[in-house]
């Protein structure tokens, strides 16, 4: 059935562009590439906020409500654009391990800054348990950019 | 310009440059690691650009985010110096060809020319306007310059490899 999505996403006008266009992936690519930059930015300070590593003398869920608009944004952008990349030759990211690991590892990162996130906005003194997860969480994103990578050399 | 292209030959020729250059994992993961470092780099650049332009951070002081997120910016930087050398040196002959690994190069001293303005004049009297509900049209003009030379940079650096 997933496959079928894959197929269908593939035989769209829009997939179809991407298979046939010379410029089209390197142009979505890099806009993949500079949402991941905006991405990466947010993630990382919100989340070493979170972990009491920086701007201490603010509490982790001012940094972070003033990085959710930002952050959702850039999250967006990728999302997009990944649809598009994948969209371009679907069967082979459908078959592709690392495209699979990636995008539960996404699914687990999602996940867990959304709950983070609410933790840390219900609380004004994070426990140490709560920092760590941060910690925990941050290198979950970083796996995630990881087995991105990864998805290209293979 | 002789004496650019012998430099860029001799880089070329040494023997870890070589090594990097045929080696099936080691490129990738210097590249790998190039990209995650520049990440933070433009990532946090971008924060404090918003920052100043007031699209995020709102509730935090800009010195507070400033000086926090610079460590992280230059430590990133570090890391985005030494694996872009190590790459450069791999392929320095062709990439010294290359006119949009020319252009990134432009963009970057561009990019630390603005940072540098900002720093030595307006960011010099942040304490006056930290404040106030809007920065100075001179920190909002550095912020956008920023955020477009980053920008610039990035789809730079994504075409050097499209491009030969």
């Amino acid at each position: 059935m997933l496959e079928n999505l894959f197929r269908w996403l593939g035989a769209t006008p829009v997939g179809l562009y991407m298979r046939d266009s010379d410029w089209g992936f390197a142009s979505v690519e890099t806009v993949h590439l500079l949402g991941l930059t905006a991405l990466g930015g947010a993630v990382v300070v919100a989340h070493l906020a979170g972990a009491g590593v920086i701007l201490r003398q603010s509490s982790p869920a001012a940094v972070q409500r003033g990085l959710r608009g930002f952050g959702t944004g850039a999250l967006v952008a990728l999302i997009v654009s990944g649809v598009l990349l994948v969209s371009s030759k679907p069967i082979r990211y459908y078959l592709d391990g690392a495209f699979r690991i990636k995008m539960l590892l996404l699914a687990l990162a999602i996940a867990s800054s959304i709950a983070l996130y609410r933790a840390f906005a219900n609380t004004d003194a994070p426990s140490p348990a709560l920092r760590g997860a941060a910690l925990l969480s941050l290198g979950l994103w970083l796996s995630v950019g990881v087995a991105g990578r990864i998805i290209g050399f293979l | 310009m002789n004496l650019l292209v012998d430099f860029c030959q001799w880089l070329n020729d040494l023997p870890p440059s070589q090594t990097l250059a045929e080696s099936e994992w080691a490129f990738p993961i210097v590249e790998s690691v190039h990209v995650l470092a520049l990440g933070l780099v433009a990532g946090t650049v971008a924060l404090v650009d918003l920052r100043v332009l007031g699209l995020a951070l709102g509730d935090i002081r800009l010195t507070a985010v400033a000086r926090r997120l610079l460590p992280l910016t230059w430590g990133g930087f570090a890391v985005m110096a030494l694996t872009g050398g190590a790459l450069f040196a791999s392929e320095a002959v062709k990439l010294s060809h290359n006119p949009l690994f020319l252009l990134k190069l432009v963009l970057l001293l561009l990019a630390g020319l603005n940072a540098w303005v900002f720093h030595a004049t307006v960011y010099r009297r942040v304490a006056v306007w930290e404040q106030a509900p809007v920065a100075p049209a001179q920190a909002r003009v550095a912020a956008i310059t920023s955020l477009a030379t980053w920008t610039a940079i990035i789809i730079a650096g994504r075409f050097i490899a499209y491009v030969h």
